[in-house]
């Protein structure tokens, strides 16, 4: 005797069941990477003001500095990756402070342009020194673990526990720390929080060290997972805002919500719609928030 | 020579009607609109794809044109509601949607292999080289567009726009629809960048997704800031300064020799970035909604 139907049905449910798993374990990856993005894009806009688009790119410019060191120096890559930060700081917290607290400029459309220019010269001036060919990290290959339908390389766990540890980072900065209050408090209201003593120069300074320190982390993620090239900071805009503005912009803990609903829902939506549009996802969804819940799923402020 | 300068001054035609459009959303209306090029790869497409099934040119023209405007309702119906920086990033994002499609509708753009052998209108006029004769009808439409937007922004329907940009909340005391005032100012913008791609098409007889990037959105902002916007003179002499600048780093091949193209490119970009910022800060005319402004617009009856 063959397979009989009620056979053929199970093996259809098990091959969705682990399609599913497959599809969920990509979404949290994706979502991981988002959310070192989104996180660190919601705590400056709620406390610069503004829509930083050049935000992605110093993921870019993390992921860039890193290979750097790992490939062309031939450092091992976890030293590789904290050089990377490194270098990214050193390179994103001069220009933000410069191009975005510095300049004689106040409005948002003024300071959103400016992020615009901001986001051409990183990625050309990146492109300018490491050209536009897709790059890899010297990492070796490894061979998932296979737990049933769930298959994981040590990188990928290694994405999803650093994401963890750095967002619970920023959570416990931000509730537990005088630091964490006074950015709180410019998030409120900016003019009270200086006028109470705050030192808002020196909190922007360590916001703006906090978000870098973040997306560059998420960068060296996508690049140990990924290639990179100089347009991956700018291909995330979109999902990073849409992460951002689902969470309710200004929201860092919402930010992190954001990027689970873009990260799984566009992977999930391969199953109905051509892998080709799931891009357009993330644009749905900023869209379709920001008609109905423009303070984001979760209300917040 | 003088055919490198006719090809100059056609680029020039076609970049100057999509600076007046914007001039119409941003300077006039205040409206931030990043995602200007979907409106000319639209008028592209569409001028395209209907010549070559046989349509006359001026009526394919007149279909994207549509088409534009159509989709400027929709996106503006959906968006104008919200504050100036999510409308930003929504439209920008509603460009790369689109790009996006146009790259996986194969069917009907062929994807990134773009579409050849666009038809060039005024061909084999007596006595007129071919490429001349373009010239001539993109200057024709050029002149047409310079006079439409300067008669629509002197008129009853340019002062309450400005209105609008300068205090929307004043201009909604004082009884205005700022809504449909506003998709009105979109719907002509868009219109004029619907001709442009048009035009654009049957000059370079090819279309692919490509063409479209947000590059040309921002190369049409940093137009309209060199220009000063708000002023359509200023739309036509800020596009030429850009051009013509943009042009002349061609050049810099000859005098920096380690330059290839795609780098020579890069370098282009970062002048493009470094323009935007600088202009901002120069220009104080480029603010936000609800700013205090040097010659606020009285209402018109």
């Amino acid at each position: 005797m063959g397979a009989g139907p009620r056979d053929q049905v199970r093996g259809a449910a098990d091959q969705l069941i682990g399609e599913l798993v497959h599809l969920t374990v990509t979404g949290l990856l994706v979502a991981s990477l988002l959310a070192l993005g989104a996180v660190g894009l919601s705590l400056t806009f709620g406390v610069a003001r503004f829509a930083n688009v050049a935000h992605p790119d110093f993921m870019m410019l993390g992921a860039y500095a890193t290979f750097a060191f790992n490939a062309l120096a031939g450092l091992p890559f976890g030293w590789s990756a904290l050089l990377g930060i490194a270098g990214a700081l050193l390179v994103g917290v001069p220009v933000a402070r410069l191009a975005y607290d510095k300049l004689p400029v106040t409005g948002t459309v003024q300071l959103l342009v400016i992020s615009i220019g901001v986001s051409f010269i990183l990625r050309h001036a990146v492109l300018l020194v490491f050209g536009s060919s897709l790059l890899q990290f010297a990492v070796p290959l490894q061979r998932p673990y296979v737990w049933g339908p769930v298959r994981l390389t040590v990188y990928q766990i290694l994405t999803l526990v650093v994401a963890a540890v750095l967002v619970l980072g920023v959570h416990l900065l931000l509730s537990r720390t005088r630091l964490g209050r006074t950015l709180r408090a410019i998030s409120d209201n900016p003019v009270l929080t200086e006028i109470a003593g705050a030192d808002v120069s020196r909190a922007r300074l360590a916001m703006w060290t906090i978000a870098v320190l973040l997306a560059s982390a998420g960068g060296i993620l996508f690049g140990l997972n990924l290639v990179i090239q100089p347009n991956m900071g700018w291909d995330l805009v979109i999902p990073i805002f849409a992460a951002a503005i689902l969470g309710g912009i200004g929201n860092p803990y919402g930010a992190l919500g954001g990027a689970l609903v873009i990260g799984l829902v566009q992977e999930w939506s391969t199953l109905v719609i051509p892998a080709a549009y799931k891009e357009a996802i993330a644009f749905t969804a900023m869209a379709l928030c920001l008609m109905f819940r423009p303070r984001g799923l979760w209300g917040g402020a | 020579m003088t055919e490198y300068l006719v090809a100059l001054a056609t680029i020039v035609g076609i970049q100057i009607l999509l600076t007046l459009g914007l001039t119409l959303h941003y300077g006039t209306t205040g409206l931030v609109n990043f995602g200007h090029v979907a409106f000319y790869a639209l008028g592209a497409y569409a001028s395209a794809l209907l010549t070559l099934a046989g349509a006359p040119f001026l009526v394919a023209m007149a279909v994207g044109v549509v088409l534009a405007v159509l989709a400027s309702a929709l996106v503006g119906v959906a968006t104008l509601r919200l504050r100036e920086d999510y409308f930003a990033i929504l439209t920008l994002g509603f460009s790369e949607l689109l790009r996006l499609l146009l790259l996986n509708a194969r069917d009907l753009t062929r994807g990134a292999l773009g579409i050849p052998g666009i038809p060039r209108p005024w061909t084999h006029l007596p006595g007129v080289p071919d490429h001349v004769a373009y010239l001539g009808l993109v200057l024709i439409a050029v002149v047409v567009a310079f006079v439409l937007s300067a008669v629509l922004t002197r008129s009853p329907l340019g002062r309450t726009l400005r209105a609008i940009r300068d205090d929307d909340q004043a201009a909604m005391a004082l009884g205005k629809d700022v809504l449909r005032f506003r998709l009105t100012s979109l719907a002509w913008g868009a219109g004029l960048a619907a001709v442009a791609g048009s035009l654009w098409a049957h000059y370079v007889t090819y279309v692919v997704p490509d063409q479209f990037t947000p590059e040309i959105t921002f190369y049409t902002w940093m137009a309209m800031i060199i220009g000063g916007p708000g002023s359509m003179r200023g739309a036509v002499w800020g596009t030429a300064i850009l051009m013509v600048v943009l042009e002349g780093t061609r050049f810099a091949k000859d005098v920096i020799p380690m330059l290839d193209a795609p780098r020579l490119a890069a370098l282009r970009q970062i002048v493009i970035g470094l323009g935007l910022i600088v202009m901002t800060v120069y220009v104080r005319k480029l603010g936000g909604r609800g700013r205090p402004r040097t010659a606020p617009a009285t209402v018109g009856a």
